[in-house]
C-alpha cells in the first residue's frame, strides 16, 4: 500500500519484473483489509501514512486478526510511539523512504524465506 | 541610717543646714554673729545674775553674822547685869542698818529680853534650828552671847535681801541693754562689711548675668583686691576658653547639621529610588529575614511592608514547587560574594502562584551584611515564551511536513521516470533515465534528512554522503562488486542551499567514476571527502584509483552533462573545480558553504 499510487505502481512493477505476483495497489487501510481478505496474499507491503481514518499499522492489525501474513512497512517518519506500534505487529522489515530496489528486494526475499523456512 | 546618709540628710535641700548653706555669705556671717552673741547673752542673762545673787546672799549672810557677833559682844555685860535698857539701846543701834528685818535677844533659858519686829515662829523652834523665814528674801544669823567663855544668851538677827536684789536687777538690765546694742551693732557691722567685701564678687555675678543676654564677649572688670582680682582674671580666662570651645562647638554643630541634612537627602533619594523600581527588591539579613522590601515587592505580592518585615522568603514562596535545599545553598553562595540567578515560583497574598526570576547579591545595609534579592515577575514572559515555543513547534511540524511532501513528490517523479524507462529498449537511454533518477534521489535524500533531523536548518553531511553513495553503488554496480566507496565528512553541517548542489556534484562525480574509472570492473576505491577549510570555505574531493581521466576530458567545455552540471553547480556555490590526473582521477571543489 502506498499513498502515492505512482510510487506504488513502481514498486509493483519492480516486484512483477522479479517474478512476484502482485495484487493491484490500494490507497486506504479499509481497502487494504478488504483486498487482503479477498486475495489472501503471502506478503503485505504497507505504508504507515494512508488516506482515511485507518493508518497502516491499524490495517495490519486488522489483517492479522484473520491470518498471520508477514508485513513490510514503508515509512517516511518514525517517531518513538510509531516505532513501538510497528514492532508490536512483528514486521519482517521497516524500509525508510527513499529506499531503493536493493532494500526492497532484500526485504521481500527475507519475508518469503521466513515463510518457507518457518 | 549610715553616717554618710545622715550627713547628707543634714545638708539636704529640705533640712535647716541645707537652708543655711544656701544663704548668701553675708547672711551666713550675720547668722553666726547673732548666734555667738545670743550664746553670750544667754550666759549673761542666766549665769551672771545667779552668780551675782549667790555672791550677794553670801555677803549678806557674812554681814549679818558680823553685825550679830559685834552686837552680841557689845550686849554681853548688859545681859549679865540684866540691863534691858542697854540691850534695847544696842538693838536701836543695830536698827540703823536699813536692811535689818528683825532682831531678838534671849537669855540662855529662852526668855526674850528684847526684840525688833515680832517673831514669825515660836522661839523654841528657832533654837531647834528652824529659820525665821523661808521665802529666801531674808538672811539670818544666830550667835551666842558669851560671858567668861560660857553662853548666857542668844542674839538673832535677820537682814532683808530685797535691796540687794533690786541692785542686782538694775545692773542686769543695764548689761542686757549694752548686749543688745552690741549685738545690733555687730549685725550691722557684718552686713555693712559683708556688703563692702562681696561687692567685687557681686560685680562678677552681675557680669555673668549680663553674659546671658549679651553673649560671651563680655568680660568681668578686674578689681584691686588680690583674691577677687585673681578670681576675675581666672573667670575671664575661663570665659575665653568657653568662647573658644563654644565657637568650635557651634561650627561642629553646623557641620553635623549639614551632614545630617545631606544624609537625610541621601536616605530619601535612596528610598525614592528603592521604591521607584518596578522589580521587587528584598533586603535579607544573614538569617534570611526581610529587613526591608520596596514598593515593587509590595505590589507584586499584595502584602503591606509591616506584614513582610521580619519574615523569611517562605512567606512569598509557592509551597512544594521549589527546591528549598538549593535555595539555602544559593543564599549561602550569594552571602559569600558569588551572585546567584535562578527562576522561582512565588505566591501572592491572594494565593496566586506565579513564576519569577530572582538574582541574589551580597551587600551591606546600614552597616549590616545582607543579601540583596531582586525578583521580576515573569508570568507574561513565560506565557509569551510558551506561545512562541508552541508557535515555533507548529511551524517546525509544518516545515517537516513540507520536506516530507517535497521528498514524496521527488519520489513520484523518480517513479514516473522509472515507469517511463520500462518502455525504453535502448541501453544508453535506460542509463540516462537511471542517471536522472539518481539525481532526483540525491535531492530527495536532503529533504529526507531534514525532516528526520531535529535541526531543520542543517544537514549532517557525513550521514547524507553515506546514504547517497550507497544508493549509487547499489543502482549502478551488480551485487558483490569489488568497487568500494569511502565517505568522510565528519562534523560538516550544511544548509539546504549548499547541501543540494553539493550532493548533486558528488552524485555526478561518483557516477562518472563508477562508470568510467574501472572499465575492467577490477578492484577499485572511490573516496569522497568534505572538510572545512576555514572562513566558511569547504573542500570537497572525489578521488578514484582507476584509469585516470582521458586527456581530452576537462570540466570546462565538456560535452558531458555530468561534468557540465559539476561546473555550473560549483559556480552556484561560488566555488572552483580542479582536476588532477596522477594515479587515477581527482576532483577538488572548493566552495563557500554555510
Amino acid at each position: 500500500m502506498e499513498d502515492s499510487t505512482i510510487v506504488a505502481w513502481e514498486i509493483c512493477d519492480r516486484l512483477t519484473r522479479k517474478g512476484y505476483e502482485v495484487l493491484p495497489p490500494v490507497i486506504s487501510g479499509e481497502q487494504a483489509v478488504a483486498a487482503a481478505r479477498r486475495g489472501t496474499p503471502d506478503l503485505v507491503i504497507m505504508d504507515i501514512r494512508l488516506r482515511g481514518a485507518m493508518d497502516g499499522i491499524e490495517a495490519v492489525r486488522e489483517i492479522q486478526k484473520r491470518t498471520s501474513i508477514p508485513v513490510i512497512y514503508l515509512t517516511g517518519n518514525s517517531d518513538e510511539a510509531t516505532t513501538r506500534r510497528v514492532l508490536e505487529t512483528h514486521p519482517v522489515a521497516k524500509l525508510t523512504k527513499p529506499f531503493d530496489e536493493y532494500d526492497l528486494l532484500t526485504a521481500v526475499a527475507q519475508a518469503f524465506n521466513q515463510k518457507t523456512g518457518g | 541610717m549610715s553616717f554618710k546618709a545622715w550627713l547628707a540628710g543634714l545638708a539636704g535641700p529640705g533640712s535647716a543646714i541645707g537652708w543655711v548653706l544656701r544663704l548668701s555669705m553675708r547672711a551666713q556671717v550675720a547668722l553666726v554673729v547673732i548666734l555667738v552673741q545670743s550664746v553670750i547673752m544667754l550666759v549673761l542673762a542666766f549665769v551672771f545674775p545667779t552668780l551675782t545673787k549667790r555672791i550677794g546672799v553670801d555677803s549678806a549672810a557674812q554681814q549679818a553674822h558680823g553685825i550679830a557677833s559685834m552686837t552680841a559682844y557689845a550686849l554681853a555685860p548688859a545681859v549679865v547685869s540684866g540691863d534691858r535698857r542697854t540691850i534695847e539701846g544696842a538693838l536701836e543701834i543695830a536698827k540703823q542698818n536699813q536692811d535689818l528685818a528683825f532682831a531678838l535677844v534671849a537669855d540662855s533659858a529662852g526668855r526674850i529680853l528684847a526684840s525688833y519686829q515680832p517673831l514669825p515662829v515660836p522661839l523654841q523652834d528657832i533654837l531647834d534650828g528652824q529659820r525665821f523665814t523661808d521665802d529666801g528674801m531674808v538672811t539670818e544669823a544666830v550667835v551666842p552671847i558669851l560671858s567668861g567663855g560660857a553662853p548666857i544668851g542668844y542674839l538673832y538677827i535677820g537682814l532683808s535681801l530685797r535691796g540687794m536684789y533690786a541692785r542686782i536687777l538694775r545692773v542686769s538690765l543695764i548689761s542686757a541693754a549694752i548686749i543688745i546694742f552690741v549685738m545690733l551693732f555687730g549685725v550691722a557691722l557684718v552686713v555693712a562689711g559683708g556688703a563692702l567685701t562681696t561687692l567685687p564678687l557681686r560685680r562678677i555675678v552681675a557680669t555673668v548675668n549680663t553674659i546671658m543676654p549679651e553673649g560671651l564677649h563680655t568680660r568681668a572688670d578686674v578689681p584691686e583686691q588680690r583674691e577677687v582680682r585673681q578670681l576675675a582674671i581666672s573667670f575671664n580666662r575661663m570665659l575665653d576658653r568657653i568662647q573658644q570651645q563654644t565657637d568650635a562647638l557651634q561650627s561642629e554643630i553646623a557641620e553635623r547639621q549639614r551632614a545630617e541634612t545631606a544624609l537625610q537627602e541621601s536616605s530619601q533619594s535612596y528610598m525614592r529610588l528603592f521604591d521607584s523600581v518596578t522589580e521587587a527588591i528584598y533586603i535579607q539579613d544573614v538569617k534570611g529575614r526581610f529587613l526591608n522590601i520596596n514598593r515593587g515587592a509590595l505590589t507584586m505580592y499584595g502584602y503591606s511592608r509591616e506584614e513582610v518585615i521580619g519574615q523569611t522568603p517562605a512567606m512569598l514562596t509557592a509551597p512544594g514547587m521549589n527546591d528549598l535545599d538549593r535555595l539555602v545553598q544559593q543564599l549561602d553562595l550569594a552571602r559569600r560574594g558569588f551572585p546567584q540567578s535562578f527562576e522561582w515560583w512565588g505566591k501572592r497574598k491572594n494565593g496566586e502562584v506565579f513564576p519569577k526570576e530572582v538574582s541574589l547579591n551580597r551587600g551591606t545595609y546600614f552597616g549590616q551584611d545582607v543579601v540583596l534579592a531582586v525578583a521580576r515577575d515573569i508570568s507574561v514572559r513565560k506565557k509569551t515564551e510558551e506561545q512562541l515555543r508552541a508557535s515555533l513547534q507548529e511551524k517546525e511540524v509544518l516545515l517537516k511536513e513540507i520536506h516530507h511532501r517535497v521528498k514524496n513528490n521527488l519520489q513520484v517523479i523518480s517513479s514516473l521516470l522509472y515507469l517511463q524507462s520500462q518502455s525504453v529498449g535502448d541501453e544508453a537511454m535506460l542509463g540516462m533515465f537511471q542517471d536522472s533518477q539518481n539525481r532526483i534521489r540525491s535531492m530527495a535524500l536532503v529533504h529526507e534528512r531534514l525532516y528526520m533531523s531535529t535541526d531543520l536548518n542543517r544537514i549532517d553531511m557525513d550521514g547524507y554522503l553515506r546514504d547517497l553513495v550507497t544508493g549509487l553503488v547499489r543502482s549502478m554496480c551488480p551485487l558483490g562488486s569489488p568497487i568500494t566507496v569511502i565517505t568522510a565528512a565528519e562534523n560538516v553541517f550544511l544548509n539546504i542551499e549548499t547541501a543540494i548542489p553539493c550532493g548533486l556534484i558528488v552524485n555526478e562525480l561518483v557516477t562518472n567514476a563508477l562508470k568510467y574509472a574501472f572499465p575492467a570492473r577490477e578492484q577499485g576505491e572511490i573516496a569522497v571527502r568534505i572538510a572545512p577549510a576555514g572562513s566558511s570555505l569547504h573542500v570537497l574531493t572525489v578521488r578514484d584509483n582507476g584509469v585516470g581521466l582521458p586527456e581530452h576530458v576537462s570540466v570546462e567545455g565538456t560535452q558531458s552533462l555530468g561534468l557540465h552540471l559539476v561546473s555550473i553547480l560549483a559556480a552556484q556555490l561560488e566555488g572552483t573545480v580542479e582536476t588532477s590526473r596522477g594515479g587515477g582521477a581527482m576532483f577538488t571543489v572548493t566552495f563557500r558553504g554555510v
